[in-house]
């Protein structure tokens, strides 16, 4: 039980302790939120980030009269592994108008979790464009309410054109351990990857 | 340009939500300090003294990072943008009251760190 105004697991950590970001993608209420709460130490905490239509790269406030701002939410978690390891989940819109706050969100992230939702497949397909292009790892979780999925793997892989390597986890993003076998499975991903990558310049 | 007595040069339709936050930052509205990610930890070193004059917003996040604290968390906590916090940062750093955790800590991706991350969550 975790509640977001009281410090639950804050235990004593190291000012330079090492901390590490996992991404949840996926599009608009396949269940990010709930992912990242499952597994997280936390309530899912939210920061609300204003944006402009021209936000991006903008450094001063000249001009900002003539423009709209709005709001968007970050949800995120926190697990603390040790006093010197802390890991973030950061789930994030996945709509293709939120893509330049995904640039800060995944630099230096480790890799990132999609959530699939096979009733609406198609939402996540821009997160794994966006992934793809950007040479992120990421695995694919396909959020299976009660346990039950009608597709089978085959046909969502065929429907993602996911590659062979990349892994896709059936899940239930309310279910602790089912979350924690989807955060493993892109984690070993990644581990794999920099296999092949340490093989290649041998 | 509209003249002066055409409409009322201080009045806005719609306010929206940027005054305040950035009232805070006194119209900053980047910090140009590398190494400020979402997950570098901030740490408070040591209480303001009596003639270092903080904003309260910088007081409460003094307080909040005696246990060391990431910056995206101190930005949910303190209920400000990323980008507000930032700026605050960037005086309590110039002032020495808070530590960032070194870039070498944040968000490797190096073998041994994620074989750690993955050893960390098995054990969960």
């Amino acid at each position: 039980m975790a509640y977001a105004d009281s410090d639950p697991g804050r235990t004593a950590l190291a000012p330079d302790a090492a901390t590490a970001k996992i991404l949840v993608a996926g599009g608009f209420g396949v269940g990010k939120t709930t992912l990242v709460g499952a597994i997280s130490e936390t309530e899912p905490l939210r920061t609300e980030e204003l944006i402009t239509e021209a936000s991006v790269g903008i450094d001063d406030l000249a001009g900002v009269e003539r423009k709209t701002t709005t709001t968007v939410a970050m949800d995120f978690g926190r697990i603390t592994l040790s006093p010197a390891l802390i890991v973030y989940l950061f789930g994030a819109p996945g709509q293709d108008r939120f893509w330049f706050m995904w640039d800060d969100l995944s630099r230096g992230a480790l890799g990132a979790v999609v959530l699939a939702d096979t009733r609406r497949l198609e939402s996540c397909f821009p997160s794994v464009d966006f992934f793809e292009h950007r040479g992120i790892p990421f695995a694919i979780g396909v959020n299976c309410f009660d346990g039950r999925c009608e597709e089978d793997e085959d046909e969502i892989r065929a429907a993602l054109d996911l590659g062979p390597d990349v892994p896709l986890v059936l899940c239930d993003a309310r279910d602790r351990e089912s979350v924690k076998s989807v955060v493993l499975a892109l984690l070993e991903h990644v581990m794999r990857g920099l296999a092949v990558e340490a093989s290649a310049t041998w | 340009m509209r003249h002066w007595s055409e409409e009322d040069p201080w009045a806005d339709d719609d306010p929206g939500p940027l005054v305040r936050p950035y009232t805070v930052t006194r119209g900053r509205t980047s910090s140009a300090r590398p190494g400020l990610e979402l997950i570098s930890l901030i740490s408070t070193v040591r209480p303001p003294t009596r003639d270092q004059r903080l904003q309260p917003e910088q007081n409460r996040l003094l307080a909040l990072c005696r246990t060391p604290t990431a910056l995206v968390e101190v930005a949910a906590r303190l209920d400000l943008p990323v980008a507000v916090v930032r700026v605050l940062l960037d005086d309590l750093l110039d002032h020495q009251l808070v530590s960032v955790s070194p870039p070498s800590a944040v968000g490797s991706t190096d073998a041994r760190f994620i074989q750690a991350v993955i050893d960390g969550i098995r054990r969960l």
